[in-house]
């Protein structure tokens, strides 16, 4: 399973590894960048620092076998995006699963979310800008009603669909 | 995931004012169903006959295939566990695109 968060700081691998490791009990010699060849690796990281201007600098990609996701009980970019926000104390953007390649959720330092749209005009239309007018403030249980729970891992890997966020509702909170 | 051609076609339509509304604000255009942000100046695709819809998975296996150095990519594929069928997808898609 991949996990993807955005950030707004650059941050270096050193920092990842040491949350990994002490986020999930590991030990160093099992967590590295992807592009380490390491026998004993369990969950590996990737850094992407974006090459543009944008507010969101970086996009961290981790990976983890879906037996050690059941382990963790990490079934989806919230569950991680809480700890590493704990961690870092740092806002943190991740997809809401929808097929609407713009829309976010943004859990913030305040512990609070929001659905947030991309910039799409204007002078950050080329970056990663979020528009905060766009926010819709939501409850921890909503998001997780629309992102992968432990029941999407127990489905046979053959069997298991491309998850996608379906809720007609998700968007429309105060209407 | 649409084709660049479906995409091509379908937005000169929209553009031409060649489309229908459907439901939650989507526009269907020959067919496929788009959805609309930015009062209308941004369109994404959601459904349609020669769309695609892609896992993480997959999406992800598909930019190492083509950002990763070729020397490297052995242990990339190994250590982010993607799926043999996500690799194959991404081989096959990467070759085709």
């Amino acid at each position: 399973m991949i996990f993807i968060l955005n950030v707004k700081p650059v941050i270096n691998s050193e920092n990842i590894r040491d949350f990994l490791i002490s986020e999930f009990k590991l030990l160093e010699t099992e967590v590295n960048e992807i592009t380490v060849d390491n026998e004993n690796m369990v969950m590996s990281y990737e850094i992407t620092v974006r090459n543009y201007p944008s507010e969101l600098q970086t996009e961290l990609c981790f990976y983890l076998n879906d037996n050690l996701c059941l382990e963790f009980e990490l079934y989806n970019d919230l569950q991680l995006a809480i700890k590493f926000s704990d961690y870092f104390f740092m806002d943190v953007i991740f997809s809401d699963q929808s097929n609407d390649p713009y829309r976010w959720i943004l859990l913030n330092t305040e512990k609070e979310l929001y659905i947030v749209d991309e910039q799409l005009e204007g002078v950050n239309e080329e970056g990663f800008y979020i528009d905060y007018k766009s926010a819709q403030k939501v409850s921890e249980e909503r998001v997780l009603s629309v992102l992968p729970s432990k029941d999407y891992f127990l489905i046979d890997l053959k069997n298991r669909p491309v998850f996608y966020n379906s809720d007609p509702t998700w968007g429309h909170e105060n209407n | 995931m649409a084709p660049p051609e479906t995409l091509k076609t379908d937005l000169n339509s929209y553009n031409n004012g060649l489309f229908k509304k459907g439901d939650n604000g989507n526009v269907i255009i020959n067919g496929n169903i788009y959805g609309v942000k930015n009062e209308g100046k941004t369109l994404y695709p959601i459904k349609g006959k020669d769309f695609i819809n892609l896992s993480n998975g997959q999406i992800k296996a598909i930019q190492l295939y083509k950002n990763t150095p070729k020397d490297k990519l052995e242990t990339v594929l190994k250590n982010v566990g993607i799926k043999p069928e996500d690799s194959n997808f991404a081989k096959d898609f990467v070759k085709k695109h």
